[in-house]
């Protein structure tokens, strides 16, 4: 806003630090400490702490001696002590994908009431690819109440990535997920949410095909682009689907109804409208199928709909 | 070129698929064995090629019906499954097309020259390994002789 000397938009860093110091005047108004300043003493004095660290991971000669400097590390996190010593560390872990779900557990504990430092610890998590979690762990760690809202976004930013495609493709991410995902990340309106709602789209199309039925008005401009029900929404969402990429569909895409329902649409719509591609399409998804399928029930389901299609 | 429906009678995966009806193990071995194909022969069999050869080269000018094109297309599949020898085609279509010699003679000639060009030397190869120790020697040289090489099938028989 010219000339009335106020800052209302000032990138990513500047949105961490507002909602660092509303966090932290509800944790004034709650009778809580630390306030904004010691959050940010004790993370700057952390990073210093971190580079020794990193200038001892890079003087070591042997693996065992790598795994000598983690375990010192594991157990200073262990120890549970809320300084920038024991901060550096987990944030050096994080970094090395070395942060299990217990040692993490552990950070939040000491640190809830600090999200900028648990922001931090993501961000080298990310870093670090989210080592040490199975997906099944790092899903609730996103939903966890006591995760600061911009780490989230940093790991939900790391699921949409092709490194973090492993969360998406588990069974444990479903629509609720997906759905959290999305919006925490903006949306529509935003190239992050988009980004998510593509890569989200590519491996489980139920799911999204499932949030543009339920939200229409968000995420079309125009009504006539309206999915008529979730088969027909998961039509649109696989349309456009390369004949591999029916690969990276999981078991529970190809037993879903509405799937299959989609699925034979599809191959229907193809073969009416041009059956010489609708075949070279459909012996292409064979072959992929074939070649990289883990479950032969996936080739069932895609015949069953090929000759339905007469194809 | 195949229209709608027609997979089911001249594509060799469909045919054999279909014949496979409800039986999960014969559905789990028969894609065992296609997993187990080189490359090659997959990119073959998962092509439009095969089907729109039986229908147009070989059932609509011998005026084949149904039954006698989907046989047309197992016995093709047989064969790049190595179910089948190539050294046996001429008998093996005569009996299960239901078709006289010169005819079976005609078909085996132009499977082996025509549609199997591109992958004869690899089917060649397998066949090789997979039957000629069970074929006496001297058989397996006539039929190899018979067989293999394709001006010996004479095409305007």
């Amino acid at each position: 806003m010219p000339g009335t000397g106020m800052k209302i938009f000032g990138g990513q860093a500047a949105r961490k630090t507002r909602e660092a110091r509303m966090e932290d005047r509800f944790a004034g108004w709650a009778g809580l400490e630390p306030r904004y300043k010691a959050q940010t003493e004790i993370t700057e004095r952390a990073g210093k702490e971190e580079k020794n660290i990193e200038n001892r991971f890079r003087q070591v000669r042997s693996t065992a001696e790598e795994t000598v400097i983690i375990d010192e590390l594991r157990t200073k996190v262990s120890s549970g002590a809320k300084d920038p010593e024991t901060l550096a560390a987990i944030n050096a872990l994080a970094k090395k994908g070395q942060l299990d779900v217990a040692l993490f557990n552990r950070a939040v504990d000491n640190f809830r009431d600090m999200p900028l430092a648990l922001t931090k610890v993501f961000s080298e998590w990310k870093e670090g690819k989210f080592g040490g979690v199975r997906a099944d762990e790092l899903i609730p760690i996103l939903r966890d109440i006591r995760t600061p809202l911009e780490a989230k976004r940093i790991g939900y930013n790391f699921i949409a990535s092709d490194d973090g495609k492993r969360v998406i493709e588990d069974r444990s991410f479903d629509y609720a997920e997906f759905k959290e995902m999305y919006e925490i990340l903006g949306g529509r309106n935003t190239k992050d949410g988009r980004t998510a709602k593509k890569s989200a789209g590519e491996i489980k199309p139920t799911i999204v095909g499932e949030y543009n039925f339920k939200f229409p008005t968000t995420e079309f401009d125009d009504p006539a682009d309206y999915p008529a029900d979730i088969a027909d929404a998961i039509l649109k969402q696989i349309k456009k689907t390369g004949s591999k990429d029916f690969t990276k569909y999981g078991k529970d895409i190809w037993n879903n109804p509405e799937f299959k329902s989609a699925l034979g649409d599809l191959l229907y719509n193809k073969a009416t409208t041009d059956i010489g591609n609708a075949r070279k399409y459909t012996e292409e998804v064979r072959k992929w199928l074939i070649r990289e399928s883990k479950d032969e029930d996936e080739l069932r389901v895609f015949n069953d709909a090929a000759t339905m299609a007469g194809i | 070129m195949l229209n709608i429906g027609e997979s089911k009678i001249y594509n060799p995966y469909n045919t054999y698929l279909n014949q496979t009806g409800d039986d999960r193990f014969k559905y789990r071995k028969f894609h065992d064995n296609l997993r187990g194909l080189p490359e090659k022969l997959q990119n073959f069999i998962f092509d439009t090629v095969p089907a729109d050869f039986i229908k147009d080269k070989i059932s609509v000018p011998l005026e084949f019906n149904e039954d006698q094109s989907k046989e047309t297309a197992m016995v093709i599949m047989d064969l790049i499954l190595s179910d089948l020898y190539l050294g046996n085609i001429v008998n093996e279509i005569q009996n299960r097309l239901a078709v006289d010699q010169v005819k079976a003679k005609t078909i085996a000639g132009l499977i082996i020259a025509e549609l199997f060009a591109p992958i004869l030397e690899e089917l060649k190869k397998r066949h090789l390994e997979k039957f000629a120790k069970n074929i006496p020697r001297q058989q397996s040289q006539n039929q190899n002789n018979q067989v293999f090489d394709d001006r010996v099938v004479n095409l305007k028989d």
